[in-house]
């Protein structure tokens, strides 16, 4: 009834919120999408060792972005960031084919958690502006998508420097929120804690 | 899965003691104890120059920490056979053209590593840990023609890739100059450097990214990226299947309730839907094309009568047995009334309607074969049930006209028993 009460809220004062999860592999442009979104600027950003989290509002929707540091002895940490993720934005550096072989065990380890089970996917094929940089559907198959056949997901062609592409996927991701009875359950866990 | 040197942290460590060895300090700005090196370059950096690093892209350089990242054997092998110093030195022993003739010192990060120099080095170093010769004018040649592929492959494109942050250092130039830009790409910046016109920034970022949109759907989709093709995207959104479903149920009951509640409602009115398109619509047609309602009526009318008359003379003749006098020879049909009146005689305070039901269905099938005998064989049962209705004394139920309606029609319609009217309900 709850979650039906402020579903109605929402659909009245038109607002939406999300928690994202950014991981991907290090180097992939994580840091950079962030804030990009955050203050429109392209920074030199330093590796995260860590996180960063900022609130982005776009449109309706008020994204809450966790973006972790994806070094190979930190990313076992990722999975204490998994609980309550509504949407997962997966980082892939398009122009590192050395590495995406990489990128698909860890998208896959992600994605077999039972807590990302519901957790929309987007893919940023990121770094579109070097030359010979995968495309979309290399990306896709290099990552094996296709195996995740019960998922939503999306791979968004992207270029984190200028912010091409980066619009749509949270277009994407604000079009799609709320299809996949996340919301809900989240407002459950929320009530709990309150509680 | 990836081959990790279980030593490469004491190796590392190894290397960067190295007397002479410059790896101390950070290859870029000169600060102590680098944390994180360049493989491909055989260099310690620190935090901040590494960022520098990866914003070059890997195929220049690529950044891996000391503490945080697994080094390869292969790239454990580079960090030996090269050096702070090493590469520095190289890098000023070659200063020429490709590297504008500035020395390692007044070079920027970017210059010096994405330089020729930068190939070289990279190239000997490799070399060097595949314990092979390098032959320089072999390099030269190899790449020489890969570049010139390069070129031809990204000719003609150039000037519409977003590279980097070269374009919106380009289209801030344009605004500047001139207000005029007909192209959608100096929007944002436009509007943002122009102070009458004071937005916020939520407005001013979905005012650029909305024109970043616009600007990228107006792209070729065929052509890629680099080449000024549209940044496309591509998904999967799997069809909602029961088991979420089920999950969803358990979640929120009262939210499966209602919708359960409103699937009983459509399912509903698609039922009577249904029976008025299938049975009341042809039959009401039937009735317009032969009386044969006119026919049921009257057929009703007359096993109503029928069972008066019958009760009736059931009552006589029992009075008449239990008088004394002989019973008069019957038919089946007289019979069965007997059989029911019999009860409705002997107990009518008592009779309810469910007793009345039987011996009145029995009566009226009987009596109303008898009377209109030429009636097709199923016709019956189902007037008879309006018969029972009528024929009830006005005990019929609550709800009856409905019920009996759907029965007499689709008893009319498709000829069948009252059974099958009431099981669609």
């Amino acid at each position: 009834m709850g979650g039906q009460l402020s579903k109605m809220m929402a659909k009245i004062f038109g607002t939406k919120e999300m928690r994202i999860l950014m991981l991907g592999l290090d180097a992939a442009g994580k840091t950079t999408i962030l804030y990009k979104l955050k203050l429109n600027q392209d920074i030199t950003t330093i590796p995260t060792v860590g996180f960063n989290v900022e609130t982005v509002r776009y449109k309706n929707t008020k994204f809450n972005v966790w973006d972790v540091g994806g070094q190979d002895k930190i990313r076992p940490l990722w999975r204490h960031y998994y609980t309550g993720t509504q949407g997962l934005i997966f980082v892939v550096d398009s122009s590192d084919r050395a590495r995406v072989t990489e990128a698909k065990l860890e998208l896959r380890r992600i994605l077999n958690d039972p807590e990302m089970k519901d957790a929309l996917l987007l893919v940023f094929a990121n770094k579109q502006d070097i030359p010979g940089a995968m495309s979309v559907q290399e990306v896709i198959e290099n990552l094996d998508l296709k195996q995740f056949k019960r998922r939503t997901y999306f791979t968004q062609r992207s270029c984190a420097t200028t912010g091409d592409g980066i619009f749509e996927g949270l277009q994407w991701l604000s079009d799609h929120i709320g299809k996949v009875g996340v919301q809900k359950r989240n407002e459950e866990a929320d009530e709990q804690i309150q509680r | 899965m990836w081959e990790v040197d279980p030593e490469t942290r004491s190796k590392l460590h190894q290397i960067q003691k190295k007397e002479g060895s410059g790896n101390d300090r950070c290859c870029d700005c000169g600060a102590p104890s680098p944390q994180w090196a360049s493989p491909k370059f055989s260099t310690f950096i620190c935090l901040s120059c590494a960022g520098t690093h990866r914003g070059l892209g890997v195929h220049i350089s690529f950044v891996r920490s000391i503490s945080m990242d697994a080094f390869k054997q292969n790239e454990i092998l580079r960090m030996q056979h090269g050096g702070n110093k090493a590469w520095q030195d190289f890098y000023n022993s070659n200063i020429g053209i490709e590297n504008g003739g500035k020395s390692f010192e007044d070079s920027s990060i970017k210059e010096r590593y994405e330089s020729d120099v930068g190939d070289e080095w990279k190239e000997r170093l490799s070399a060097k840990v595949e314990d092979r010769d390098f032959d320089r004018e072999t390099w030269k040649k190899e790449r020489e023609a890969y570049k010139a592929k390069a070129a031809a492959t990204n000719a003609g494109s150039r000037s519409q890739t977003p590279t980097g942050s070269g374009p919106r250092k380009g289209v801030s130039g344009i605004v500047s100059a001139t207000n005029t830009n007909p192209t959608g790409r100096s929007e944002s910046p436009a509007s943002r450097s122009n102070p009458s016109l004071p937005l916020s920034q939520k407005e001013q970022k979905e005012a650029y990214f909305s024109q970043l949109g616009a600007a990228n759907a107006s792209r070729p989709d065929h052509l890629p990226p680099s080449q000024g093709g549209r940044l496309g995207g591509f998904g999967n959104s799997p069809p909602p299947t029961d088991p979420s479903h089920a999950q969803e149920s358990q979640a929120d009951p009262i939210a499966t309730l209602t919708q359960s509640l409103s699937w009983f409602t459509t399912s509903l009115s698609r039922t009577a839907k249904t029976v008025n398109e299938t049975y009341i619509q042809p039959t009401a047609g039937k009735i317009a094309s032969s009386d044969l309602a006119a026919q049921a009526r009257a057929a009703a009318v007359q096993a109503g009568t029928g069972i008066q008359s019958t009760a009736k003379t059931a009552t006589e003749s029992f009075n008449r047995f239990v008088e004394g006098q002989e019973p008069t020879a019957r038919s089946a049909a007289g019979a069965g009334a007997i059989a029911g009146s019999a009860k409705k005689a002997t107990e009518p305070e008592r009779k309810d309607f469910w007793d009345s039901f039987g011996a009145a269905a029995t009566a009226s099938t009987s009596t109303s074969a008898a009377h209109d005998s030429e009636k097709p064989k199923p016709k019956p049962s189902s007037i008879g049930t309006a018969a029972m209705k009528t024929g009830g004394n006005g005990e019929g139920l609550a709800g009856a006209p409905l019920g009996s309606a759907a029965a007499t029609t689709k008893g009319k319609g498709k000829g069948l028993g009252e059974d099958d009217g009431w099981d669609d309900w």
